[in-house]
């Protein structure tokens, strides 16, 4: 396809996301970070981690968001004493029908949200993140597909780590986004007072269907890449996989292990709905780096001297980004 | 002179009137030893060449010594009269203390057909225990004498090692320094070349090589963008190269700047990322506003005497004398 049909497409499709975040911001202030990141999400069939502590909308956003699409959604308060079946649902024994019947767990909505993955015990993590990868749920003998679009928002707070089940490597790396939510602004916070202090708190109408967002999906996946970005692209992982190779020595030791192919393909992926959200039928270098540090932050893991140094992932990532050369 | 001839003639009358004319002596280097302590024996015999004599037997031991090492018979002629000075020496230890006698030696030979016997002295030596202080008290052998550090032997190899570095140290000077004499004496700049130089010079080279005019735009417009990315790099010192059209254009260095010159940059940074990644394929009348964009850019950006510097001839002369 050309060019310029690409882009005449994707201003098309994607003129719902101007709707759509004229509808959220009823109702959230600031957070617009966070709701780019939602709509990456839910456009590149991907699902979310996010931290920060608590109070900063995050249940208002993915609440807000499915009214806004007209979606299920459910919300999972994540406790030590959870099980699998509390989330996937379970076999029940009817009295009247004599026969075990199948009772569907919170998991089968468009929006799930997660709160605070990290209380819960590694085999109900286990559960949602396999429910996550794999897009249905076994019952007993049936298999269930879930709803589409499907999308997670897990969160985790980055203190009260005490009695937490932190997530495993190879876990983390089945979000396509790690998201990092810092407190509003003081003019942002002003508004949100005097909002939640009025008489009438603003409803959320639906604007668009789930069938928008499938449709969209496709439309991200058509946005032009060029080779020049896939080597950029590929640059950035693989100088985390080998700083040396890529003349960061000084970050060597500080790396244990680099980005998976996940996260190449998780931030190629991103970058295209990113270029969606701004309504471009291409990816230029600044979508990649505008989207790098949430692809990236989860997926790089920091020796002890890093850690002792209390140097983060974003730290590293900022020094790959100033190294590796844009096309 | 003639004196001592005839006293030497004296001297040597009795044993040539001796008729066989074979003389034998025994002697020992010393008369006394300390037990264990070797000592030699030496037998000499002096006679005429056509006498043939009966060399004595050196058994395992003489007269109660042991016998540690028995040399070979040594001849040598004495004069031009036939005379052989023949001799062989012994190495002699005694294991116990005492006097001991070494036996004379019997010499057989033969002289006008009658056999004739030499003979040598019996010798004497004693044989001694070595001296104790009984007084003393017993003592243990000594231990193992550690050798002590040889500080002049570490100080030489110090001092040889200093050497060798500033050897090596000034042969890389001296091929240094003559590198950059030859650059001096032929003219060449030691400098960087300035930011406006580098960029008029990589802009003639992309023109000559007229990409867009057969037809490689995307190639042109990678060219064009570096060519600016360098420029900025260099001019501001800025991480042009990995920084993005949106980012190079936000600095606050690039802001600076007049508002057309902005304008002007972003508008070739802006074409060459649709060109680039997006497969737009401009007017070209467009590559040459870009051209012209981007050369006006690194012009209206530069200082002018950048653009005409004054080469001080003088001081490069002065850095070739020294």
């Amino acid at each position: 396809m050309d060019i310029r049909e690409i882009n005449e497409k994707i201003q098309q499709e994607s003129a719902f996301i101007e709707l759509l975040n004229l509808e959220l911001g009823k109702v959230i202030i600031g957070q617009k970070y966070m709701l780019d990141r939602l709509l990456i999400g839910l456009l590149s069939n991907g699902h979310l981690l996010l931290e920060g502590v608590p109070g900063l909308a995050k249940t208002l956003a993915i609440k807000s968001l499915s009214s806004a699409i007209q979606a299920k959604f459910s919300r999972l308060q994540f406790t030590p004493d959870l099980l699998p079946a509390d989330l996937v649902g379970t076999m029940i024994y009817n009295q009247k029908q004599e026969q075990f019947t199948v009772r569907r767990g919170p998991l089968f909505a468009n929006f799930v949200l997660a709160d605070e993955i990290n209380r819960a015990p590694a085999k109900v993590q286990s559960a949602l993140l396999e429910a996550m990868q794999e897009r249905q749920v076994t019952i007993g003998d049936e298999t269930f597909k879930l709803p589409e679009p499907f999308l997670v928002l897990a969160t985790q707070n980055p203190i009260e780590q005490e009695g937490t089940y932190p997530l495993p490597e190879a876990q983390l790396d089945r979000f396509m986004l790690k998201v990092t939510i810092g407190y509003p602004t003081k003019e942002d916070e002003r508004l949100i007072i005097r909002q939640n202090l009025a008489q009438e708190f603003p409803k959320i109408n639906p604007v668009i269907s789930a069938d928008t967002i499938v449709k969209a999906r496709s439309a991200v996946r058509e946005v032009y890449m060029d080779e020049k970005i896939e080597k950029y692209i590929l640059d950035i992982v693989f100088a985390t996989r080998y700083p040396k190779d890529s003349n960061l020595k000084k970050i060597e030791n500080l790396i244990s292990y680099g980005g998976s192919p996940r996260a190449s393909i998780n931030l190629a992926l991103a970058a295209k709905a990113y270029a969606f959200i701004k309504r471009r039928g291409y990816v230029i270098p600044e979508d990649v780096r505008a989207i790098c540090h949430d692809v990236m932050r989860h997926r790089i893991g920091l020796t002890y001297e890093a850690e002792a140094e209390n140097i983060t992932t974003d730290e590293v990532i900022n020094e790959v980004l100033n190294i590796v050369e844009v096309p | 002179m003639k004196r001592i001839i005839l006293l030497y003639i004296a001297l040597l009358f009795p044993f040539l009137m001796n008729g066989q004319g074979v003389v034998a002596t025994a002697k020992l280097d010393t008369g006394k030893v300390v037990i264990g302590q070797p000592f030699t024996l030496e037998l000499t015999i002096t006679q005429p060449k056509s006498i043939s004599i009966n060399w004595p037997y050196i058994s395992d031991s003489i007269g109660g010594l042991e016998v540690v090492q028995n040399g070979g018979v040594d001849t040598m002629p004495v004069d031009d009269q036939g005379i052989l000075l023949r001799s062989q020496k012994v190495t002699l230890m005694a294991f116990d203390s005492g006097s001991y006698t070494v036996p004379g030696f019997v010499i057989d030979y033969n002289f006008k057909g009658e056999p004739v016997k030499a003979y040598t002295d019996p010798l004497q030596v004693s044989v001694y225990l070595v001296p104790v202080d009984t007084t003393k008290a017993i003592r243990d052998i000594h231990g193992v004498v550690e050798v002590p550090y040889d500080m002049f032997f570490i100080m030489l190899m110090i001092l040889l090692w200093l050497v060798v570095i500033l050897v090596v140290g000034a042969i890389i000077l001296y091929f240094i320094n003559a590198k950059k004499k030859d650059d001096l004496a032929e003219g060449k700049p030691i400098i960087r070349k300035p930011a406006y130089e580098i960029a008029m010079t990589a802009f003639n080279e992309l023109e000559q090589k007229q990409l867009w005019q057969k037809n490689q735009v995307k190639g042109y417009y990678s060219e064009l963008t570096d060519i600016l990315r360098v420029y900025i790099q260099h001019r501001w010192l800025l991480p042009a190269m990995e920084l993005t059209s949106d980012e190079i254009l936000a600095h606050g260095f690039i802001q600076q700047t007049d508002k057309q010159l902005q304008d002007e940059l972003a508008y070739v940074l802006r074409l060459a990322d649709l060109v680039k990644f997006a497969k737009v394929i401009p007017h070209n009348s467009e590559h040459e506003l870009s051209f012209k964009n981007a050369v006006s850019f690194v012009a209206m950006t530069t200082p002018e005497q950048e653009k005409n510097p004054v080469v001080d001839e003088t001081e490069n002369k002065k850095e070739v004398q020294s």
